[in-house]
């Protein structure tokens, strides 16, 4: 399945209402009526190609279909990456935490095994929070300036050490795993938690979980087939060009 | 794991429609080389395998090691099949009646296998004693020392347990052995 822009938009979240937070994030909100895509993106003045690529490669994990995403801007991309850390800090994470919380206001488990799962998932909620930080403070604007280095053919000194000193792919090896955690606890809650009398307030959860994880997961695949093979090849271009002088 | 390692795409994607339909629980893996099974089944340990009949060679010495039911696929009956290979066969140009009932004997054998049993879920003796020294915070040097055995010993161990439980880190693993008294939350 290919999303084109003459698919209406609904039946694009009709198809997978996964993509709700993604269109969002791509600044696209709900009551568009039956508009197309491409309607859509005119009038909230969204980069239709931008727009199409994040998507198809949201619902189709094919690696080509991600590669696809290199055909935009740096700096989009760059955007689009921040704006869905936002929305992990400021909606998933709470609501993962409210839904945890209701497990004991409704006796689905007892107070330690509440304990051991808060816990587990505070632990976690800063893991995610070091993450995103590190990415922000220092990955995302280093990229950004080796893209408008390699745009502009100029080359500060600065930027020139840094290229030699901590390139894209140290980033890249140290790239921490924020999905783990987040299958463990999958388990946790599915296999090895006591039964409860419903499941209903578990489910609630796991819902979130895995809403969560498909989304974690398209967002490091960003990160890591798209931006770090980009900037890799543009620090080695300017290396080369530096060479030269 | 049942894995389905066939060349050809339509026998591939078929087979794997009607493995799915009558096997929800087990995870099925679809791939096309030769070499690509032969890597899996270095990493994995599937139980069920089906392979091109002209292939079985190349993974009978496997299949011994490992414990693997190898099934071969036929495009047409053949009279060669003697009665204890017969379940060990699927002769893809039958009916779906027909079909559904070869399929069910391989299912049948691999949920029988003894092997599937004792490895798939449970955690060993010895799986435990390393899941609790993990648990409790050990590095894999310190509990190679603390059990006399290397440390590449420990660390294929902590795939083993990972593998079975579904959990990958040692935090998942602390709540689980909380959860199944391995160890006592005081001893944290
Ligand atoms: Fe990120
Ligand atoms: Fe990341």
């Amino acid at each position: 399945m290919y999303i084109d822009k003459d698919m209406k938009m609904a039946d694009a979240i009709h198809y997978n209402y996964l993509l709700l937070p993604v269109i969002n994030r791509l600044g696209v909100q709900l009551g568009f009526g039956d508009k197309n895509i491409e309607k859509v993106c005119q009038e909230e003045e969204v980069d239709l190609d931008f727009f199409l690529v994040i998507i198809n490669a949201f619902l189709d994990h094919d690696l080509n279909k991600t590669l696809k995403i290199q055909s935009v801007s740096i700096e989009k991309i760059v955007d689009y990456l921040k704006a869905t850390h936002q929305f992990y800090l400021e909606q998933m994470i709470p609501e993962v935490e409210n839904r945890i919380n209701a497990l004991i206001q409704n006796f689905d488990i007892n107070q330690n095994q509440f304990l051991l799962v808060k816990n587990f998932f505070e632990e976690y909620k800063k893991e995610l929070y070091l993450h995103t930080q590190l990415e922000e403070k220092t990955v995302y604007p280093y990229v950004v300036d080796v893209y408008q280095a390699y745009q502009s053919h100029q080359l500060s000194q600065e930027l020139l050490d840094r290229i030699k000193d901590y390139p894209i792919n140290s980033y890249a090896q140290e790239h921490s795993d924020i999905e783990s955690k987040l299958f463990d606890l999958k388990n946790i809650l599915i296999k090895y938690l006591p039964q409860p009398k419903h499941s209903y307030q578990r489910n609630q959860v796991l819902t979130a979980l895995f809403k969560m994880e498909n989304d974690i997961n398209d967002h490091s695949r960003i990160e890591n087939m798209v931006l770090v093979p980009m900037i890799s090849e543009m620090e080695k271009q300017l290396l080369t060009k530096s060479a030269q002088k | 794991m049942i894995v389905i390692a066939i060349k050809d795409f339509i026998i591939r994607k078929g087979l794997e429609s009607i493995l799915r339909k009558n096997n929800m629980q087990h995870k099925i893996i679809c791939i096309k080389s030769s070499l690509e099974l032969k890597q899996l089944l270095l990493d994995e340990r599937p139980r069920l395998v089906y392979v091109d009949n002209n292939r079985l060679e190349e993974f009978s010495l496997l299949q011994k090691e490992k414990a693997i039911i190898l099934v071969e696929i036929f495009k047409e009956k053949t009279s060669v099949h003697s009665a204890n290979t017969m379940n060990h066969i699927l002769c893809i140009d039958g009916e779906e009646v027909e079909i559904n009932r070869q399929i069910k004997q391989h299912l049948d054998l691999y949920e029988n296998s003894a092997e599937r049993k004792k490895s798939d879920s449970e955690l060993s003796d010895r799986e435990t004693d390393i899941l609790r020294e993990v648990a409790l915070g050990k590095t894999n040097k310190e509990i190679a020392d603390y059990l006399f055995i290397s440390a590449h010993t420990v660390i294929t161990h902590r795939k083993n347990i990972t593998r079975k439980l579904g959990i990958k880190t040692v935090s998942g693993l602390t709540v689980y052995a909380i959860l199944n008294k391995i160890i006592q939350m005081e001893e944290m």
